[in-house]
C-alpha cells in the first residue's frame, strides 16, 4: 500500500472534516485526494497530535483529523502521551509509517529497526489503536474512526512513495493557510471563531 | 511557599481577560495554579508532558475560537523555541505565555536560566513583562493578551516566585 492510494481511498469519508497535515510531502498527496480549505499544513515537525488535540477540545462535537508520518510522530511522542491522558473522543490520528524520513533525504527512521509506533499509542493509553498494512484494513479502520468514539490512533504501514512522489511543492503562505482554515471552520460551525483583537479596555480596568 | 490564595487571584485575572483554555506543565511554585486550573469549570486545562506540545495545542484551540494561555517554567520555555518560531511566529498565533522566572533576582535556583530567558524571548521577538507584584496581575495579564492579539504573536509574562 502506498500513501497516495490510501488517502484517495478514504478521502470520501472525510467530507468537511478539519484536517491537520504533517510537514512534508503528505500535504501534496492529501490535497490531491481532498482539495479543501479544511486542510491545514503544519510547520513544526511532530505538532500534529498537539494541534489536533487543541482543536478537538475546542470543538468537541466535531471529528478532527491528523494526517501524520513516522518521522513526525516520533519527534513528539509527548503528544501521544497527552492524547492518551486527555482522551478526546473526537480525535482521529492517522500515521503513515513508511519507515524513512521521506521528505528529508530518505534516511531510515527508528521504525525501520525495532520501534513499533502503534505500541506507543497503546502505552500512552489511547483506547482505539489499529495497525494496518492493507488497503481494505485501512479503509475499515478509518470508517470505524468516523463512526465510533475515539480517540483513534491508526498506523498505516506503507511503502515509500518512491518515483510516484509528488514534487511540485508550491508554497502556501502560512498566514493565508491559517485564514483559509479558520474560515472553513467558521463555515462548517456556522458561527464566528476568529477574534481579530481583544478589547483594549481589558488592560486599563 | 506558593499559596492557593495567590493562585486564585491570578486565575481570576485570567478569566476576567477571557482566557478559557490553558496548557501547562508544573513547577513547585506553579502547583497551586495547576490545581486551580484543574478545578475551574470555565477553563479547559490540558496537562502536557513536554512544553513544545503546548504551542501546537494552543494553536489548535485558537483556531477553534479559544483564548489560550500556556504556563511553564523558563526551562520549558527553552524547550519550545522551535515551535514558537515555526508555529507561533510563522503562522501568527496569539497566546499568553505564563513563565515561571527561575534564576532571576533573589532566586538561588537555575542561575543560567535566569540569565538567558529574556535574551531568548528578545531573539524570538516575543514581548515580555515581569510580574513582581500580585496587585499588578489583572492589568498586566489582560494587557499582555491585548498585545498578543494586536501583534499576532505570543506575549510572555514572567512570574517571579515572590508573586506566587
Amino acid at each position: 500500500m502506498k500513501r497516495k492510494e490510501a488517502l484517495a481511498a478514504v478521502s470520501p469519508l472525510f467530507k468537511d472534516t478539519p484536517c491537520f497535515v504533517t510537514v512534508g510531502l503528505a500535504w501534496l498527496d492529501w490535497n490531491q485526494a481532498r482539495p479543501s480549505d479544511g486542510n491545514f499544513h503544519l510547520k513544526t515537525l511532530g505538532s500534529g497530535s498537539s494541534a489536533g488535540l487543541g482543536l478537538a477540545l475546542a470543538l468537541p462535537h466535531r471529528k478532527v483529523a491528523v494526517l501524520d508520518g513516522d518521522g513526525a510522530v516520533i519527534m513528539n511522542v509527548n503528544g501521544l502521551i497527552t492524547v492518551g491522558r486527555v482522551r478526546p473522543k473526537n480525535l482521529i490520528h492517522i500515521v503513515f509509517d513508511n519507515k524513512i524520513y521521506e521528505s528529508s533525504g530518505c534516511i531510515p527512521t527508528a521504525s525501520a529497526y525495532n520501534l513499533n509506533i502503534a505500541n506507543f499509542g497503546r502505552a500512552a493509553g489511547i483506547p482505539s489503536v489499529r495497525e494496518v498494512s492493507s488497503l481494505d484494513d485501512f479503509k475499515a479502520a478509518v470508517k470505524n474512526a468516523f463512526e465510533t468514539d475515539g480517540p483513534h490512533f491508526i498506523v498505516a504501514i506503507v511503502e515509500p512513495s518512491g518515483e510516484d512522489a509528488n514534487t511540485s511543492y508550491s508554497r502556501l503562505n502560512e498566514v493565508e493557510g491559517k485564514f483559509k482554515f479558520i474560515r472553513h471552520l467558521e463555515k462548517i460551525e456556522n458561527r464566528p471563531l476568529r477574534e481579530d483583537s481583544v478589547d483594549i479596555k481589558l488592560s486599563i480596568q | 511557599m506558593a499559596s492557593a490564595e495567590n493562585a486564585d487571584k491570578i486565575i481570576r485575572a485570567l478569566k476576567r481577560a477571557g482566557v478559557n483554555f490553558v496548557a501547562s506543565l508544573p513547577d513547585a511554585s506553579l502547583a497551586p495554579l495547576v490545581q486551580g486550573f484543574d478545578k475551574d469549570n470555565d477553563i479547559i486545562h490540558v496537562p502536557l508532558s513536554r512544553e513544545e506540545e503546548g504551542v501546537g495545542v494552543c494553536m489548535g484551540a485558537n483556531f477553534g475560537g479559544k483564548r489560550c494561555a500556556f504556563m511553564m517554567q523558563n526551562a520549558g520555555l527553552l524547550n519550545t523555541c522551535n515551535a514558537l518560531t515555526t508555529t507561533a511566529r510563522q503562522i501568527e498565533i496569539p497566546m499568553l505565555l505564563l513563565v515561571l522566572y527561575a534564576g532571576t533576582l533573589n532566586d538561588m535556583a537555575f542561575p543560567m536560566l535566569g540569565i538567558v530567558t529574556e535574551p531568548v524571548l528578545d531573539a524570538l521577538e516575543i514581548p515580555h513583562y515581569t510580574l513582581n507584584n500580585l496587585d499588578d496581575a489583572p492589568a498586566l495579564l489582560a494587557g499582555a493578551l491585548v498585545q498578543a492579539y494586536n501583534a499576532q504573536r505570543p506575549v510572555a509574562v514572567l512570574i517571579t516566585k515572590a508573586v506566587l
